[in-house]
């Protein structure tokens, strides 16, 4: 099926990209967790200020996000119809992962993976006081959509109804329809898909943010992410954009008529800044919260008496990829020597203080499949075993590959990259700049090696993207590694046809297996992304980019001193 | 040399004193280096730089270890008897790696500023030689280039080339010259105003002749107090370079990656091992080159006498 | 700048000649972005075509446009075109930002502007200040620790003060902000917490600066003190301040204006590491930021306006210098 193609512009899956990769270097150690110290009693008033990278455009819009340094202001300022997950502990994901009801009050399933109906809540109000309808989230769909909008979004409206026809041809300013999306009422709607997907509402990808349309109904489209709105937009989120510096920070007021009461903090501010610089800031308690790399930075603010360690887990299966464009022959046996050549368990336990989960399993993280079929081996680490899958490939063990890196490397590159070594993979860094390297990898497949992550998708047409026979980048896929196996192909071609989710479960099973016998990619571990908060602040809902839950901002709150 | 890398001569080739070349001594040469070696900074600088070249040159027998291979089970270690130096985040030996970036960072500074000086001296050889209107083109596009800020220009592009060690030797290589191509020039027109000069032109030599057997031996000693500078500033940008991600790739170690660990508060605090060993080296590295430069200035009387004595 | 024929005439002939010398360098500058554009990889059109009107153009439209903007001519054609278009302060858009890139300089340099204006100011006052002194008192121990100062202060790595700085006065002691140009929430605008803000970036941008200065103004007191109207001047009996003041002083520092044109490029070059470092939003940042997201229009339109300045610096302090040096006769 073609998944809405345009939405994913070239260069939000390329950020995505690079994000992902940056997030595979930001592995944590386990620590306290903030909310340990948490008295039961939430105080009111008080700042939050949260260090995070700069948005890449002064445009804070959903739909228009290029790039990842806006996302924790999109999440504070915007909410969208229902949410993948909720929160489970109150700082990490909920493993069950029910679906969190935000703009939407209940949802009915009319037809299965299909066709829901939406009941609205009637006290979600945009920040000026218009309450959010049915019309506003039309309008959401339809201009996530429509090609003439000129959005760039990273969490787009997939698989409904009408989107081809937006999307290919566009509609004009006025001209709001979507084929999919029928209001019942004012609070009220029905979404109604091209065809089934599994797990459709529990993917972060899967963006319903409404707009208001009493401010950009009538707006020339190129208008819209334009000031004022640009910066200083009218979300119904638990904040309210204040100030806007250029390149310094966004201030944010509470929303007093947030749906489900005031935030505990009177301010909200988000101040932007390289990831240096940042741990300096919160090592001086100028902010109370940020992300903080791997290894000593970590481990050094952490053992700080004042600031706490938040590992959140993330669902990206990461590892090492063959380019199988480049080395037919020897890509599923290089992928699979590679898996037994890193010791990851070590890497884990040294260099990550074991907040890495190492898994060969590449969809552990889609519901449904959190455990592999009967039959699934694991490729555990032996560089013997390594030496000996490349020898029977008939691999020169001469032949140095060139890895493409993004940016610089770092201590997981250099460990893996030894590692490789001892077992007769010799490599060869290829560090380019972001842009550079993303545009190397998706569009131009130009790399032997590559440390990758295929994807935390939760549903497999998403997956699939990654290795579906010439599904490349200009017709809308991510299949990089020119992996081509023509009975998994098949086999997701039927799986995703199955409507009895039984029957689609046996077929995707079937594939696993095969995936796992000739592997697309050496997939390792999945990491997490380190959280490190100033002690004073409580209940930190961590925003984590691309995990289908919303930081629950508003129950945020700061200690006293 | 370039202008992002501060040097003592700030005077970018300009000297106030002018210059004014020994002709009457009977020994210039031992008599220079007579004076070279009274200045104790020269030579304790010209030790420094011995010291620290044959050990780049020598790494292999030097190095405790293999500069690259790491070892996890010995990650951030402090320096004890194993590592005297201590080892960084992946477990490689800091003192090797030391070792081992002397070779990185001193040819970078020497092969950089050879490039340059080879351009600078052969456009202002042409330009203070040929006069007229190459001496014109050569002149202005001098000054053109020095409006540009070297380090901007040298970042945009390795940014192009990518960056590697013999790119960015290429590049800090392609534009240190407009001072010495003004110096060389300057220098020129000085001398070939010289009798000696004039008296060879008269007994028929031909122009390049003269410029290459009576000129340049003339100009090199100004030469070696530019050069010596610009190494200083070279291993400097060096290390800006590696400083912004965009200087010698991985795993290969030079002195301006290593001191990168600083960057971070959390290492700058707490393992101070791994940036203080590559912080001392490029500063006394940058430290020698100039206290030869001055030396040889002194002792080259390139500057004029030294104040009032 | 090379010392220029003297011009006959009046002070004001000078500053003309001096004013014209400007265009042809002006078109020098622009040859040489020129050719740096060229090397950049990368389609021009893409650079030079407003990215809105890109989209919605079909290959076939896109190839007439090229034809039209003469994209397809030989290259002294080509760099004719974009310089009537640089002419007109279109040096065209940024790849990621999508917007003009001449509009997005300008933004950020009030922010660089203060930084840079400030710490040479700094560097050349205190530099000046210390190289007299120096000399005055020369070989004294105050003079020697002075000069091994000045190659201290020369052998460091200029980031690495910026880092040494903000871990002591910011993280350790809590004295300085540790980024930013102001306390958020609080009010923006030139006031006491920019201040504040602006210190270390500042002082880590003029320290490795300070050298040069010194060892300048220190090496042409001395010359001063030597030269024969001192001698004169102080056997006609007038009294050591006077003689200083008027003879030693005004002759030594004179020449110094020059040199402070000739000091941007190095400040403009450390400006893009302490930029980054302290998240100071200026050209810097801007500039470091379209390096790492290969922007080269950005990238270029950068150097461009940064050697525009130091031209347009040095013009400056060579017409100041031609005014109020006494000793430049217009003959």
């Amino acid at each position: 099926m073609r998944l809405s193609r345009r939405a994913v512009s070239r260069r939000t899956v390329l950020q995505a990209a690079g994000a992902s990769a940056a997030a595979g270097l930001l592995l944590p150690r386990h620590a306290a967790l903030a909310t340990a110290q948490a008295s039961p009693e939430p105080v009111q008033g008080g700042t939050l200020t949260y260090g995070n990278a700069k948005p890449a455009e002064n445009i804070i819009n959903p739909l228009n996000t290029i790039g990842t340094g806006q996302n924790v202001l999109i999440e504070a300022l915007f909410l969208r119809l229902v949410y993948g997950r909720q929160w489970g502990d109150g700082v990490n994901p909920q493993a069950e992962g029910d679906l969190e009801m935000a703009v939407a009050e209940s949802m009915t399933e009319i037809e299965t993976d299909r066709v829901w109906e939406f009941k609205l809540r009637e006290n979600v109000l945009w920040h000026d006081g218009t309450p959010v309808t049915a019309d506003d989230v039309i309008f959401g769909i339809w201009l996530s959509l429509n090609k003439n909008a000129g959005g760039s979004n990273e969490t787009p409206v997939v698989g409904i109804k009408g989107a081809e026809r937006l999307q290919t041809e566009g509609a004009e300013v006025g001209d709001i329809s979507v084929e999919g999306a029928t209001k019942l009422g004012d609070y009220a709607l029905r979404i109604e898909l091209d065809r089934p997907i599994a797990n459709y509402w529990k993917s972060w990808y899967v963006g319903y943010w409404p707009m208001p349309q009493h401010i950009f109904g009538e707006m020339p489209f190129d208008q819209l992410f334009a000031e004022p709105y640009a910066t200083m937009p009218v979300g119904n989120g638990p904040f309210k954009a204040v100030k806007y510096v250029d390149g310094q920070y966004m201030e944010m007021a509470a929303n007093e008529d947030f749906y489900l009461g005031r935030p505990h903090v009177d301010t909200f501010i988000v101040r932007f800044g390289d990831g240096d610089t940042l741990s300096a800031a919160l090592e001086a308690q100028e902010i109370d919260g940020t992300t903080a790399s791997a290894g000593a930075v970590y481990d050094r603010l952490t053992s700080l008496p004042y600031i706490a360690g938040n590992p959140v887990p993330s669902t990206h299966p990461q590892g090492l990829v063959a380019n199988a464009g480049r080395m037919p022959d020897h890509a599923a046996a290089l992928n699979k020597a590679m898996m037994h050549a890193i010791d990851i368990k070590t890497i884990n336990e040294q260099l990550f203080s074991g907040t890495l989960r190492p898994s060969n399993n590449l969809f552990e993280h889609v519901p449904g499949y959190e455990t592999p079929p009967d039959g699934f081996m694991t490729y555990d680490y032996d560089p013997q075993k390594a030496m000996a899958v490349l020898q029977a490939a008939g691999w020169d063990s001469n032949t140095e590959l060139e890895w493409l890196i993004i940016g610089t490397p770092g201590t997981m590159h250099d460990a893996m990259q030894a590692m490789l070594a001892a077992a007769g993979i010799k490599t060869r860094y290829a560090p380019a700049d972001p842009a550079t390297a993303i545009q190397n990898i998706y569009q131009d497949s130009n790399f032997d090696i590559l440390a990758s992550n295929f994807g935390p998708y939760e549903f497999f047409e998403y997956d699939w993207k990654y290795f579906k026979c010439g599904w490349t980048y200009d017709t809308g896929g991510f299949n990089y590694a020119q992996y081509c196996h023509e009975d998994v192909d098949a086999l997701f071609e039927k799986g995703l046809a199955e409507t009895d989710p039984d029957a689609a479960k046996a077929t995707f099973d079937e594939a696993i297996l095969l995936l796992n016998q000739t592997p697309p990619q050496a997939t390792l571990y999945r990491g997490s992304t380190t959280y490190v908060w100033n002690t004073r602040v409580q209940g930190a809902y961590p925003y984590q980019y691309r995990l289908p839950v919303r930081p629950a901002f508003e129950r945020v709150w700061i200690q006293p001193q | 040399m370039s202008s992002a890398t501060p040097t003592l001569s700030t005077t970018r080739g300009e000297t106030i004193g002018g210059l004014a070349p020994e002709t009457r001594a009977p020994s210039p040469s031992r008599r220079t280096l007579r004076r070279f070696l009274r200045h104790r900074l020269a030579v304790l600088g010209a030790v420094i730089l011995v010291v620290m070249a044959s050990a780049a040159i020598f790494a292999p027998l030097l190095a405790p270890y293999d500069p690259n291979a790491i070892n996890l089970m010995r990650v951030s270690h402090p320096p004890d008897a194993t590592n005297l130096l201590g080892t960084d985040a992946v477990g490689r030996d800091t003192l090797s790696r030391l070792i081992y970036g002397a070779r990185v960072s001193l040819s970078v500074g020497l092969v950089a500023v050879s490039i340059y000086l080879a351009i600078g001296f052969v456009l202002g050889a042409l330009a203070g030689y040929a006069g007229g209107w190459v001496d014109t083109i050569i002149m202005r596009f001098t000054d053109i280039m020095m409006c540009f800020p070297t380090f901007v220009l040298i970042l945009i592009l390795v940014g192009f080339v990518g960056p590697s060690i013999l790119n960015v030797m290429l590049v800090l290589g392609l534009f240190g010259w407009p001072d010495i191509a003004r110096l060389v020039r300057g220098q020129v027109l000085q001398l070939r105003e010289l009798e000696f000069v004039q008296a060879a032109g008269a007994m028929g030599a031909g122009k390049w002749y003269i410029l290459l057997r009576h000129i340049a031996p003339n100009i090199v000693g100004p030469l070696s107090v530019a050069g010596s500078l610009g190494i200083a500033g070279a291993i400097l940008a060096e290390a800006g370079l590696s400083f912004l991600g965009l200087g010698v790739v991985q795993p290969t170690s030079s002195w301006g990656s290593m001191l990168n660990e600083a960057r971070n508060p959390a290492t700058l605090a707490t393992s101070v091992w791994l940036w203080l060993a590559p912080g001392v080296a490029i500063s006394l590295a940058v430290l020698a080159a100039n206290f030869i430069g001055d030396g040889l200035r002194d002792a080259l009387d390139v500057r004029g006498r030294r104040g009032t004595r | 700048m090379s010392p220029l024929p003297r011009s006959p005439g009046s002070p004001m002939n000078y500053v003309i000649r001096r004013l014209l010398l400007v265009l042809p360098m002006l078109l020098g500058i622009t040859i040489i972005t020129y050719t740096l554009v060229n090397f950049a990889p990368g389609d021009p059109i893409t650079a030079m075509i407003d990215p809105e009107e890109m989209n919605v153009r079909s290959a076939d439209e896109i190839e007439a446009l090229r034809e039209k903007m003469g994209l397809n001519d030989p290259l002294p054609v080509r760099y004719a075109l974009w310089l009537r278009e640089a002419v007109q302060g279109n040096l065209g858009y940024s790849y990621h930002d999508e917007k003009p890139v001449l509009g997005m300089i300008l933004d950020k340099l009030p922010a660089s502007l203060m930084l840079t204006a400030t710490s040479m100011l700094l560097a050349s006052l205190i530099g000046c200040a210390l190289g007299v002194f120096s000399a005055l008192r020369q070989y004294s121990i105050f003079d020697h620790l002075l000069t091994v100062l000045a190659f201290f202060g020369v052998s460091v790595p200029g980031f690495f003060f910026a880092l040494i700085g903000m871990y002591i006065f910011s993280v350790r002691l809590g004295w300085l902000p540790v980024f930013g140009m102001w306390t958020p929430g609080e009010p923006t605008g030139f006031n006491l917490d920019l201040l504040r803000h602006a210190i270390l970036p500042v002082l880590t941008l003029t320290l490795p600066q300070i050298a040069g200065y010194m060892r300048y103004a220190r090496a042409a007191t001395l010359e001063a003190l030597g030269a024969d109207h001192v001698t004169t001047a102080r056997a006609k009996g007038l009294r050591e301040q006077v003689v200083l003041r008027r003879h030693v002083l005004r002759n030594a520092l004179l020449p110094l204006v020059t040199i402070f044109g000739l000091s941007l490029p190095a400040i403009i070059g450390g400006s893009f590491i302490i930029e980054t470092i302290f998240s100071w939003p200026g050209i810097g940042l801007l500039g470091y930021t379209a390096i790492m997201q290969r922007d080269y229009p950005l990238q270029l339109g950068i150097a461009l306006i940064a050697a525009t300045a130091v031209l347009l610096a040095n013009l400056g302090t060579d017409i100041a210098y031609g005014l109020v040096d006494p000793r430049i006769r217009y003959e």
